[in-house]
Parts: C-alpha cells; structure tokens; sequence
C-alpha cells in the first residue's frame, strides 16, 4: 500500500504534468524515500550515524555548532553512506531518445530519471556530474557535491537537445579521459548499438574501477511494438525507411529485440555491470533502486 | 421492379473504388517515425502477395452505399404497379415526334434532342404510353407503343443519329396522326422536337394534313441558330462520249444566313476538284453573306473509263456535310445509228452531227441488209419505197429501235405490207396543203410529257408549232399506238408502236424541205435528237442523285445494257452489303446515304454517286409563333416548351427512390461511425 503511494508520485505521466525538474526529482526521490522507511530496504536511506572530529579540509558547513557550543571542539556529522562517491550521469541525447508513443518520450523519462539521481546524490553529498551525449560527448556539466550544483545539473538537463545518431561506445571511450577518479558511471540510454560494441567500451570502464549502472531506457511501443497493417517506418537517427508489415514481422522484431536485451545482460553480468531495462510507462522506482543497489556496494 | 433511368446503374462501377482502397491501402505515405531501424534492418522483407482485405464490415457499408445511392437515381419503380388499371385519372398517348433529319447534325443540336425526349419520357405518369416517331423526309416509328418509359429510355440511349434525309413537317405529322390512331388513351400528344428548319415546312402550308382536334402539340425547340456555307449546285454530267470530259464544270456555292446566328467569319476559301481521290484542280471563291457564287472548272482528262469525283469547300464548316459534292463521270462509245435513206437528208445528218458531246454517230447505208444489222440500236429509213419485213420484225423484237419518215417516194402498199399483222399502224393517202384551201398544215396537239418532247417541256408553245407542213401521209392508228402529235385536222403526226423490245416511231412525213418547212426551224435539231434518243432507248443518267431518292434497276440495267435478271452485289457508301450475289435483285433501291453506291456485276464495277438535298443546307429557321400560325390554318395550337423550360420529373408514388436514398443514408452514417472509430484507434496506436 505504501509503495503504490509512493508510485502514485513516481507516475511518468504524472510527472511529465510537472515542468520544473527540480520538483519532479524532489518528489520522485522523496516518495521513493518514504516508502523505503517503510520497506525491507531500511539500509539505504540516509541516516545520521556518527559525529567524527574535524580536520583540515572537512565542508565547515558540516560541523554541528550545538556539539561546538556544549563541548567547545569542532565535531563534523557524520551519515550513514556518506562515502563522498564522484557520480557521473551519461544521458543519452541522441535523435532515437526522442521517440513517445505516449506523453513521455524516452528523454523525458531519462531527464527525470537523471534529475532524481542527481538530486539522490546531492543528498548523499555524493558528487554529481552530468554529461550528455550522441555520438560524441555534448555537453559536460563536472561533479560537485554542493547542493548548489543540482540546480546546474537541472539546468543542464532543460537545456539537453536530441541531436545526431547514437555511438555509446565513441561516447564512452572520450569519457574515460574526463574520468580520473573511480566514479560511479551511469548511462542512460536506449542503447541502439551492437552489444558486443556496448560490452567491450562498458567492460573498459569497468576495469579502470569505475561502477557502472545501465539504463536501458525503452518506449513500450519498442518492447511490444503493438501496431498492425503494413507501413513505412522512418529511422529517426538516419531517415532510412523500410515498409514494414507489423503483422507479419512483429515475431522476428520481437525476438531481435530480445536477443539484444540477452546479450547485453549476458555481457553486463560478465564484468558485474548492473543493467537495468526500463519502460517509459512504468514508475521510476526500479531504477532507483537499483541505482541504491549498486552503490551500496561502494559504501 | 423496373427502372426509369436504367443507365445510371453503370454508376455502380463506383463500387470498385471503395474494394480498390481496401484492397490496395498500403502503407501510409508519411512515414512513421521508429527509433531506430537497428532490428527491423535484419527482418528479411515480407512480401504480401495475396491481398486482405482490411475492415471487411467498413468495406460492405461502402459499398452497400454506393449500391443503394446509384439504386435510388436509377428511381426503381414497382413493377406490379405499372399497370394502368390502377391508376385513376386521365392517361395520355404521346408520339415523340423526333426531327432526325440531316440539319440535326449542326453540333449539339442532336444531343438536345435525345435530352428532350429523354426528359419527355422520363415525365411520363403511370398508364401513359409513349412511341417514338423519327422523321426526315418520312416518319419512320421506332419503337412501338410503350407504357414502360425505361425501354424507350433504352432505345433513345442507343446509337441513335441523324439520317442524311431533308425535313418534311407535313409528311411527320401524318405519320404521328397515323401511329395515333392506334393509342389506348384518349387524350393524345405529339411532342414535336426539332430544329424548326425554314425549309421543312411544305409550300402549301399543311392543308392536306388531318389531324384530329384532340391531338394536343407541344414543340420543342432544339435548334441553334447556324451560317451555312455549302454546294448549292454543281452542273455536270456523267456521260462523256469523248476522250476528255467537254464541258466547263460549274459549282454554285451558297450561303445561308440566319438574323440570330453568328456573324459568319469564313465567307472565302477553296473549292478542290478530285477525281479518283487525285486533285486535279483547285480554285479560290468568295462569298458574301446570305450571297451566291460560281466557280468553274475547265475540261478534264477522264482517267479511266469511270471516275468518281468530289469537289470540296476548303475549310469545310461546322456542318460539312454540305461542303462536299458526289459524282460520277463515266467515257461511253457514241451509240452507232444506222440512216438508209430514199430522198434528201442533208438537214438531217447536219443536225445529229451538230454540238460537242453527242451520244450517236450517224452511219449511212444505200440499202437496207440484214447483215450487221444487228450493230446498231437504231435505224432510220427515210422515205423509203420497199421494206424487208421480217429483217426489221427480228430486228425491233430484239430490242432495235426503228424511225420511220414518210416522203414523197413512199410506196402505200409496200408500207402496208410490211406492218401488216405486226404494228397496228396502216398509211392512207397523202395529203398536201395546196388543194386543201391551205397553204400548209401545223401540229397543234403533242404529248408535252412525252420524253420525246421532253426538251421542249417548257416551252410556251408546243415543239412543232411553228413548222408549216406541206404535204404529209395520212396515218391510221389503231389501239396499240400512241400518238404523240397531231396535226391540226386530227390527223397523226408521229405514232409511236412498242414490239417486242423495241421500238417503232412513224412520222407522217419527211426530213427535207419539200414537204416542210422544219428543216429551216430552231427545233428541228433538238426534235430530231431527242427523239433519237429515246428510240434508240439511250439513257442518261445524272452524275449524281440526292438522298431519299429512288434508284431503279431495270433502268440502271438498260443504261449499263445488262441482263436484269442477273444477280448484282449492292455495297453503301460506308462498304456495307445490301445485297448479295447470291440476292435476286430489287426492283428499285432508296439511297440513303451521301457518297457512292457500288454496284457490281461479273467484272465491271459502276457507282452511283449519292449526294445530301441541299434543302436541308438551308439552316434558316422559322420561329414558333410561325410554326403556330401556319399549324392554326388547320385549326391546331401549340404549346412551346422552351430550352430553359423543364419538365419536372413527376413522383408516380410507386417509385421507391425516396426509402433508398434514406437507406443509403443510413448506411453512410453508419459508415462514418465505424470509420471514425478504427480510424481514431488507428490514430491512437500509431501516435
């Protein structure tokens, strides 16, 4: 009962009523927060766990001046999974991540996605950085872990444009020279390239002891692709088009997609990179959580 | 269930469309926009052979209503309720009275005359009947009496055109008062459509036209008001007994004007002579409006032994068919006659010697000799004194012609000998002016009609008026003769006996200038051809005829001197076959059709060149108040009805138009529900 509150908030199309993304984040996280108070998933919230003495180079906004003001020493607090992660949120900003067969396009779903992270991080003092791209890297929007930062993070996220066709592992290959910390990596896209081209750039991240988390953002008209008759589909990256008869071609369709979603699960599991397949129409609880799942790993 | 416009039903090819679209719909033109073609790329292409239909429910309501939309115009009509008993109330009769002449072929004039009695019929009420009467110079029903309009619908939908026939109002009335005679109802009607050509009414009104006071009609003005430029006349003759054709060729070009029409913009051109389909001459004319004028062409050389010929206007007008003249001109040997004279014939070898273009040559013979004889189709015995009887008897049963002149040195009882028991003509005794009191004898009475006095038809007094007669024989004709001159006493002049095939003409007295003076007379020669002519039973023929006239065979057969008995092959103008050589032939042949008629035998080939009556090229048309005055002589009105006039199309009440079209409009509401619905789930999954 109380997840389907917190979902009622999480609704994409709900949320896609909400212009400002700070909002839409603020109350994704925070319904996302109140039902995990009430769920098996206690040990992800934030909660104050200890106080620590202060050293040189501590924020000086986090010392606790009541603690000063009884004890006369500077005493910083301390939260429980408070690791001072360095988070990078790739967004996918290619033609192909506008695609809506309903109200929320693909890089709607990812805005709000990428916004909730962000602000889940900001929370977390977590460092978060953003940067979009196609088939090359946009716009880079560095970490920071003040609050301040998540207004440009949201900003940056208004401001993101679909444009050129999607080359991930291109993408990824000139991120890894902006990288110089571990970082928890996460990509977010609809992930229109060859599995194994995915794996291999995915697979360098990882050895270079980054986590990463894949968003396999997807439109339920590409999962299920419920059309019939015969028509022309134009490619939105490369305005190719092909005549397609849905009715008899829906099947192999299917089983191509399918077959992807295997592979890049199946390459994923190889180098412990959690993948996570998403549908615009459902909530965006899914990927938080997994998103809390693996950085829980790095606290 | 009968229908009253049958043809509309070929609208329901429309159902085609709707089955087409269903069908055929492929994939939307505007593309649907897809992520990514990454997948769809490796799907081998699937080929939709066989067609499925789509929304077969949609599919049915279209088309069911279209069906009941072409239904519902077509107006069904309940069978079973054609029946006049039914129905109360006054019925009419009406003879559409369709003018089909050769002026309806002025462009659009036809296809509003088919309108109106389309429209005529179509207006019918239940228990009316209707027949269709064409007219030109006959009426001619072509359909019988109908009380179901769609048959006739049918028939005026046909390959109806105008005939090449002129317009006679007179001979159309007679046949719709005729065919009326035989209506159902009492009340009866002539619809009268026509172009109301000037020359269509008859010179003497319609005085000997009895139509019934009851009859009601109604007129209906198709025409439009046309110019005309056209052939009026060409003078030529077909026979030509020498090498090249002798005489000038003279055309009469007219033109029609009428007060409403046009201001005609072509009043010059060119008029092209063509023989055997060669142009031989050309020749430029101007006319001025309503105006006439000549063209002539010189003598020409006659390519074969027949030519046909066409002489042209250039540019022809809008109704051509007046802009082109037929004709034949056919080389023919001079007819060989045979003159065995007793006294003296200076005048008369003078006068058949004289002028260009004679159908004889004259032979001499001292004495007569059955030998050869045979040769000539005419002998002329002159005065002669002894006749070898049964060579002449032979000679004329076989079809010779024989000419008898009566002079000085004629023996009676020679004469009498030789006609004896064969001619009934005897010779009495001569007669001469001198002891009569008289100083000569004239010829007061002659048969004008006679082809032998044919040139002088005209002529205010008789041929042989003027001629003073000084001596002559005193015949006696008995029944059998005819006698075509007398003198002025009673007594014959010229007898004319037929036998066998031939002919005998006797006249009473001589060629020379002691017993008359006729040698010295301006008739003398043309008597004397014209009656050669017609003993030696050459005929003439005109280098062309007009449509409606009559051809007659046994004469074409004298003319071409073959047996009548024979069977010919008789193609038209447009090469179709009237008559077979397995057909005995007709007595006579109505021509029909401008241009030429072929007539073949064994292995000669003659053509009769048919040419449209330049009555009709007159399109000057005469106003329905005047039509009116001159039907009101009979007692008789009419009522117009003019162009922008309609007549409504009256609801019998057994139509059943009406519950279609609103079954039809039931079905497309229902069409536009069911489209609309797939339509917006179309629109939904593809948004």
């Amino acid at each position: 009962m109380a997840k389907h509150f917190a979902s009622r908030f999480i609704d994409p199309e709900v949320l896609a009523k909400t212009a400002n993304l700070q909002v839409i984040a603020k109350t994704v996280v925070e319904g996302f927060i109140s039902g995990l108070h009430r769920s098996p998933y206690h040990g992800f919230s934030l909660e104050f766990a200890e106080y620590r003495e202060y050293t040189p180079g501590d924020d000086i906004r986090r010392v606790d001046w009541k603690v000063f003001g009884r004890s006369d020493r500077f005493y910083v607090k301390k939260f429980e999974g408070d690791t001072n992660t360095q988070v990078y949120l790739l967004l996918d900003s290619s033609r192909s991540m506008s695609f809506a067969s309903h109200k929320v396009s693909k890089l709607d779903y990812a805005r709000y996605l990428a916004a909730s992270l962000a602000f889940f991080a900001v929370r977390q003092h977590d460092a978060v950085g953003l940067l979009n791209f196609d088939s090359e890297i946009r716009r880079v929007t560095p970490p920071k872990a003040q609050r301040g930062h998540l207004m440009t993070i949201l900003h940056h996220l208004e401001d993101v444009e679909v444009t050129g066709s999607t080359r991930i592992a291109a993408a990824l290959e000139e991120l890894s020279k902006l990288i110089r910390k571990r970082s928890l990596v996460v990509l977010i896209s609809d992930l229109y390239e060859a599995a194994d081209d995915l794996a291999r750039a995915l697979r360098f991240f990882h050895h270079r002891g980054n986590d990463v988390v894949l968003f396999h953002v997807l439109d339920p008209h590409e999962i299920e692709l419920p059309l019939d008759g015969v028509l022309t589909l134009e490619d939105m990256e490369t305005g190719e088009q092909i005549p397609f008869a849905f009715d008899k071609s829906r099947r192999a369709y299917l089983d191509e997609l399918k077959e992807h979603i295997r592979m890049l699960k199946k390459e994923c599991s190889s180098v412990r990179i959690d993948y996570e397949l998403l549908r615009t129409d459902r909530p965006l609880d899914e990927a938080l959580l997994s998103y809390l799942s693996t950085r829980s790993r790095r606290i | 269930m009968q229908f009253l416009a049958p043809l509309i039903w070929m609208a329901s090819i429309a159902v085609a469309i709707p089955i087409i679209l269903h069908l055929t719909r492929k994939a939307s033109k505007k593309p649907l926009l897809f992520s990514s073609l990454m997948f769809l790329r490796r799907i081998p292409v699937v080929e939709v052979r066989r067609r499925k239909l789509k929304h077969p429910l949609l599919l049915l309501l279209r088309c069911l209503g279209i069906l009941l939309l072409v239904a519902a115009f077509a107006r069904p009509v309940l069978e079973g309720l054609w029946n006049p008993a039914l129905v109360a109330g006054e019925n009419k009769s009406v003879v559409v009275l369709l003018d089909s002449s050769q002026s309806m072929a002025v462009p659009s004039v036809w296809e509003k005359a088919l309108e109106a009695a389309s429209e005529r019929v179509s207006a019918l009420q239940i228990g009316d009947e209707v027949m269709v009467v064409e007219f030109g110079s006959k009426g001619r029903p072509i359909t019988p009496w109908e009380r179901n309009p769609a048959r006739i619908l049918q028939v005026l939908s046909s390959d109806l055109v105008p005939t090449f026939e002129s317009t006679d109002y007179s001979e159309a009335l007679k046949k719709a008062a005729e065919v009326l005679d035989s209506a159902s109802n009492e009340s009866r009607e002539i619809f009268l459509i026509t172009d109301l050509q000037r020359v269509g009414l008859p010179g003497r009104g319609f005085s000997d036209l009895e139509l019934d006071d009851d009859i009601a009609i109604e007129l209906k003005n198709v025409g439009v008001p046309s110019n005309n430029i056209f052939i009026e006349e060409v003078r030529i003759q077909r026979e030509a007994y020498e090498e090249r054709y002798p005489f000038s060729t003279v055309v009469r070009i007219a033109s029609s004007i009428d007060v409403d029409g046009p201001s005609t913009s072509r009043g010059d051109g060119e008029v092209r002579l063509y023989l055997d389909d060669q142009l031989i001459d050309r020749k430029p004319f101007r006319i001025a409006e309503g105006g006439t004028g000549t063209v002539t062409f010189d003598t020409f050389d006659l390519p074969s032994n027949r030519v046909r010929g066409r002489i042209v206007l250039e540019p022809a007008d809008a109704f051509a068919a007046d802009d082109l003249y037929y004709f034949v001109v056919e080389q023919r040997k001079p007819t060989e006659i045979l003159l065995v004279s007793g006294g003296d014939d200076i005048y008369f070898k003078k006068a058949l010697s004289a002028g260009t273009n004679l159908p004889f040559a004259l032979r001499e013979a001292a004495s007569l000799s059955a030998t050869g004889l045979s040769d000539y189709p005419l002998l002329v015995l002159s005065d002669l004194n002894s006749f070898p009887a049964a060579t002449l008897r032979g000679y004329v049963e076989e079809g010779g012609g024989l000419v008898i002149t009566l002079g000085n040195r004629v023996d009676q009882s020679a004469f009498d000998r030789f006609l004896e028991g064969w001619l009934p003509v005897r010779i009495g005794e001569k007669r001469f002016a001198r002891g009569s009191g008289s100083s000569f004898y004239s010829v007061t009475e002659v048969d004008r009609l006679h082809p032998v006095f044919e040139p002088f038809l005209h002529s205010r007094t008789n041929a042989l008026a003027e001629v003073q007669f000084y001596g002559y024989w005193q015949l006696e004709a008995s029944p059998g003769s005819l006698v075509l001159a007398r003198f002025t006493n009673g007594d014959p002049a010229l007898v004319e006996v037929s036998a066998g095939k031939g002919r005998v003409l006797v006249f009473a007295s001589s060629m020379d200038r002691i017993w008359s003076d006729f040698p010295l007379r301006p008739n003398f020669l043309p008597f004397w051809q014209s009656l050669i002519r017609y003993a030696s039973q050459t005929t003439t023929r005109p280098a062309s005829m007009n449509v409606s006239e009559i051809l007659a065979f046994d004469e074409w057969a004298k003319s071409e001197q073959v047996e009548t008995e024979r069977r010919w092959d008789i193609l038209d103008p447009k090469g179709r076959r009237l008559l077979g050589l397995g057909d005995v032939a007709p007595d006579f042949l109505t021509v029909t059709e401008p241009g030429f008629y072929e007539l073949r035998k064994d292995r000669t080939t003659d053509w009769i060149a048919v040419n449209m009556d330049r009555a009709e090229s007159d399109l000057g048309q005469i106003s329905e108040a005047e039509f009116q005055s001159v039907l009101s002589r009979i007692g008789h009105e009419t009522t117009e009805v003019s162009g922008s006039e309609e007549r409504g199309v009256q609801d019998t009440g057994n139509e059943v138009w009406w519950l279609l079209l609103i079954l039809a409009g039931i079905v497309l509401l229902a069409e536009a529900v069911m489209a609309n619905v797939i339509s917006s789930g179309a629109v939904a999954r593809h948004a």
